[in-house]
């Protein structure tokens, strides 16, 4: 025993130095330090498509910016989240965030990213922008605090085994489709309907199409109303009846394996969804398995087709237009390396094939030239659908809390058939607005 | 009824071992699910019905983790915080514990609730003020806003542990060891510190495998790539869209391995002590 | 031992709780009066307290508090006495079964978490599979109450080797004259277990439901690692809040004043506990 104890002391005495030698790397950096970028792709040990992809479209980067880049990869959910910390607390700062354009407005709120107005409008790659995708990185004081790099909304996929004569368009189309698919052993659709991202892509476009709005000028939530009831009656009846799988109330991302394994007919889909949805089987058991590719591959085969998102029935389909941007949170070290990073990723091609990663719409205008873009089947018609229906959600400043209370409370009316929707929705809505 | 007959005794060691072995399993059957799907390809991770076996076996998850910095960078970070401050709360936690186990004053049981009653503080509720405090300092993503928040954390649990061993050491050894004519010091190393390992070892394990698994503060305190932990650093296979669960799960075996090793090394004593030491309130 | 001697062994500690506990949680304390915005605080009293009772989540998240600590203390002394009686029965194989059951706590919660979400994952978990043609097919990490009991379960797996060895330690402190006295006396196994180890491990029973509530109030990492919360908020506990509002929300003032309320509760609970000790 006395032996563990001298051990113990040994081991203390060898840590020791290691201790001091590493509370001592955390010195000022010279002048033009690393760029760090808060993202959350993983260029080191990519482990996905998508961190495949991006490494490939920075390579030289660090050759052209003429410093060291570093990449913290941070889980998507939580970007928003630390860099919000790391300015109110004084902390750790990056030179450059990635964010997505929903919740610019908790940061212009918050005061976390920097007026970088006068650098975009004199940065080389201005003119060729976008301008109405630009106007997404704006406050509402119309500076300019963040960098659209692409724009993405959403659309619905369908396999044509399941629907024969035509994906369905409305929320009845669904209602008269289940039965049938149900006694195939089909469910009739799926998406994402919970957490923040639910309310963006599944909640809101039926909301809008159901004639309401979430929120109003004021960046206050206004669900309380009739569409948003129909909303979650809807939702509540094709869980209830077997039309919908439960899993679309389930948090991450279980609801895209359905229709992955061919047991759904159709798919509330993001612009990005084709990214990840591979390996895909049909209901009739065909298999495309290449990456990216399998989506489109299935189109052109007549196995998938493209529609708008779902919407009521006699309403034009409202589709929600995001997007992803590069911000220089407020009190970034490396504010010129960050301007640097920005002016290599918004390069026509850099921005093409980053916008592409991430299954958007490149901002720079020339990149939708691209023959990724324009000769492929997919994307003709996402940009149709895009420039038909997109619509912006209307800004909330605590976008994180007000989706998530939504989500929450639509979840818990949909398992509670017997409690009264709309008073539920003025409750949370009061507490909501009362912050 | 304590003399049973032959066919009652095995009859009770049927059922003895019966459920024992049920619950092992049981406790077991994650672990043992988290190695099989190490061993499976990505896409046989997903197939259907799922299968506990994997169809191939291939080493294309663990590939994967040697290919990221888990092993390099993480799992020693997670070393250096942890080892280092489970010795110094130990270390701290040991002297108060003997000092609160000898010392009798007034206020000393109020004292002792006090720091007791520091466990009941949320640990969420004090993120803020670590991190202005760390970044004022400048010291976020080191190991020593780590090692100082981690032993901060634990010398109440630290303390409650100990000074239940220590109360158990009767204190006539030491007496009658002063009156055998030892020093104060003689006393210390020949009496108290051989008495105390068991409870110091107790301790140390528990503490080294809190801090070792530990999440939260690792994650928030740590932005940097070349500071993270091992905890933070799994959530690199689980990307926003994908969870690379082959990937996922020879992670998580490769991360539970060191604090495994060292429980097995070190069961017997730690059974021991646990069951003979004073834990009994 | 002297006065002077015990002020330099608890010093260090001291020192170390003062700068590391105590300043933090006042400076939360002071956050809890206030808000920020941009980096500014400005002061609004007793605000944040009033519309944080005010708030249907904090009541029903308390609720939910109180059905996981419930459940999982219940669990945990439970099946934790009962695995103590086995293995005290036990002549051979014990430090075996004792390893394997001690496993689960040597994992990180968010291991343990990954592990139980991946059983019963709605299309390719093992568990979920296996129970499918019970339950007609239907997903239960996506009914709240499944998801409560899953992670009830995953938590009680995790902690169960530390309740069990406690009491397994009390169980050999029972002198096993007594026993034989009561079998001379014609006592049934029943009445011997209640009146003579019962009435002997106690206390290490009390202990252990302290330790075993108080993690279990502030149960959050295995949470958030199986179901994050959710679906909706059905595993929304006052600690999974807590993280909510401070982090992913940013209202640290708001979310100070929701540490504030829990530590009450902390100290109250800790206080009745104490209080059925001492009557002990």
């Amino acid at each position: 025993m006395k032996k563990v104890f001298v051990f113990m002391v040994l081991g203390f005495l060898l840590i020791m130095p290691v201790l001091m030698f590493a509370a001592g790397e955390s010195e000022e950096p010279e002048t033009m330090g690393p760029v760090t970028v808060w993202s959350e792709v993983n260029i080191k040990a990519p482990q996905t498509n998508l961190d495949e992809d991006f490494a490939k479209a920075v390579v030289g980067i660090e050759d052209a910016i003429g410093t060291e880049l570093i990449i913290a990869t941070t889980p998507y959910k939580e970007i928003s989240a630390k860099v919000n910390l790391a300015v109110q607390a004084g902390g750790d700062v990056p030179d450059v965030a990635q964010l997505k354009v929903s919740k610019l407005a908790f940061h212009v709120d918050n005061g976390t990213l920097m007026d970088i107005t006068d650098y975009v409008e004199a940065s080389p790659w201005y003119d060729g922008m976008d301008k109405a995708a630009l106007d997404a990185g704006r406050g509402p004081d119309g500076k300019i605090y963040a960098v659209p790099f692409n724009t993405r909304s959403t659309l619905t996929y369908s396999y044509t085994a399941a629907f024969p004569d035509g994906p369905p368009m409305t929320t009845d189309d669904v209602l008269a489709a289940g039965p049938g698919l149900k006694a195939k052993g089909l469910f009739t659709i799926t998406g994402k309907a919970s957490e923040q991202q639910g309310v963006q892509v599944w909640w809101w476009p039926l909301i809008r199409t159901f004639g309401g709005h979430f929120a109003d000028s004021e960046g206050n939530v206004a669900w309380a109303n009739d569409a948003t009831v129909k909303a979650i009656e809807f939702t509540r009846e094709i869980i209830a009846k077997g039309y919908a799988p439960e899993v679309i109330l389930s948090p991450g991302f279980d609801d895209e394996i359905p229709f992955m394994n061919g047991d759904v007919g159709a798919f509330n889909a993001g612009s990005w969804s084709y990214v990840w949805l591979n390996p895909l089987t049909t209901p009739s058991g065909v298999k495309y398995d290449n990456k990216s590719a399998s989506v489109e591959e299935a189109i052109k085969a007549g196995d998938l087709v493209l529609s708008p998102q779902i919407s009521a029935p006699g309403s034009k389909p409202v589709t929600p237009l995001d997007g992803i941007l590069w911000a220089i949170p407020v009190g970034a070290e490396n504010v010129k390396g960050a301007e640097a990073f920005i002016d290599f990723m918004m390069q026509t091609k850099v921005n093409t094939d980053v916008a592409y990663a991430w299954g958007g719409v490149p901002t720079i205008e020339e990149g939708k030239n691209d023959p990724r873009y324009s000769d492929s089947v997919y994307w003709s018609k996402v940009t149709e659908f895009m420039s038909d229906y997109a619509e912006a959600m209307e800004p909330v400043a605590n976008y994180d809390e007000a989706t998530l209370k939504f989500a929450d409370i639509a979840i818990d009316l949909i398992h509670s058939p017997d409690k009264d929707i709309m008073s539920v929705l003025k409750q949370a809505q009061d507490e909501i607005n009362a912050k | 009824m304590l003399i049973r007959s032959k066919g009652q005794i095995i009859k009770d060691e049927i059922v003895t071992h019966g459920l024992l072995i049920f619950f092992s399993l049981i406790m077991i059957f994650p672990v043992a699910l988290s190695l099989m799907t190490s061993f499976k390809t990505k896409t046989d991770v997903m197939i259907l019905p799922p299968q506990f076996f994997p169809p191939t076996w291939t080493l294309e998850g663990y590939r994967k983790v040697f290919q990221s910095d888990l092993i390099p960078i993480y799992m020693p970070n997670s070393a250096i915080n942890a080892f280092t401050a489970t010795f110094l709360t130990v270390i701290l936690a040991s002297f108060a514990a003997y000092g609160f186990s000898r010392f009798k004053f007034k206020g000393s049981r109020a004292l002792q609730m006090g720091i007791l009653g520091l466990m009941m503080i949320p640990g969420v509720t004090n993120l803020v003020s670590y991190y202005k405090l760390g970044s004022q300092l400048g010291i976020l993503s080191t190991h020593l806003i780590m090692i100082l928040v981690y032993t901060g954390f634990e010398l109440p649990f630290g303390l409650l542990i100990l000074k239940n061993f220590f109360d158990a050491i009767p204190i006539d050894l030491e007496e009658a060891a002063k009156i055998d004519g030892c020093k104060s010091l003689q006393v210390l190393w020949h009496v108290i510190i051989p008495l105390s390992l068991p409870g110091v070892f107790v301790a140390s394990l528990l503490i080294l495998v809190y801090l070792w698994n530990e999440f939260l503060f690792a994650v928030t305190l740590l932005s940097a790539n070349e500071a993270r932990t091992a905890m933070v650093g799994l959530y690199d296979f689980q990307t926003s869209f994908e969870v690379a669960y082959h990937a996922l799960s020879a992670a998580s075996i490769i991360v539970l391995l060191p604090m495994l090793v060292i429980f097995l090394l070190g069961r017997k004593t730690f059974f021991r002590a646990m069951m003979e030491g004073a834990l009994k309130g | 031992m002297n006065r002077k001697i015990f002020i330099w062994l608890i010093s260090p500690t001291l020192l170390f709780l003062l700068v590391i506990q105590i300043y933090p949680s006042l400076y939360s304390w002071y956050l809890s009066f206030g808000k920020i915005k941009g980096g500014v605080y400005t002061f609004v009293g007793l605000k944040n307290f009033v519309r944080l009772l005010n708030n249907s989540d904090f009541y029903e998240s308390l609720g939910r508090t109180g059905v996981f600590t419930i459940a999982f203390l219940a669990a945990c002394i439970g099946i934790g006495l009962i695995v103590a009686l086995l293995l005290s029965r036990c002549t051979r194989f014990t430090g075996i079964y004792m390893t394997i059951i001690f496993i689960p706590m040597v994992l990180s919660e968010v291991v343990s978490g990954t592990m139980w979400r991946w059983m019963f994952q709605q299309s390719f978990g093992l568990v979920q599979a296996f129970l499918n043609p019970f339950i007609n097919n239907v997903s239960i990490l996506s009914k709240p109450w499944g998801a409560m009991a899953v992670v009830i379960a995953a938590s009680v797996w995790k902690q169960l080797a530390f309740t069990a060895l406690l009491f397994l330690g009390a169980l050999q402190t029972v002198p096993k004259e007594l026993f034989e006295s009561a079998a001379i006396d014609g006592a049934t196994r029943s009445e011997m277990f209640w009146k003579i180890t019962w009435v002997i491990i106690r206390p290490t029973v009390l202990l252990a439901s302290i330790m075993t509530t108080i993690r279990g109030i502030n149960a959050l990492g295995l949470i958030l690692a199986t179901t994050q919360g959710g679906p909706g908020a059905s595993t929304m506990t006052e600690a999974v809040l807590l993280y909510r509002t401070a982090w992913q929300f940013g209202r640290f003032g708001d979310a100070a004043a929701l540490s504030v309320m829990m530590f009450l509760i902390n100290i109250t609970l800790g206080a009745v506990y104490i209080r059925l000790m001492k009557d002990h």
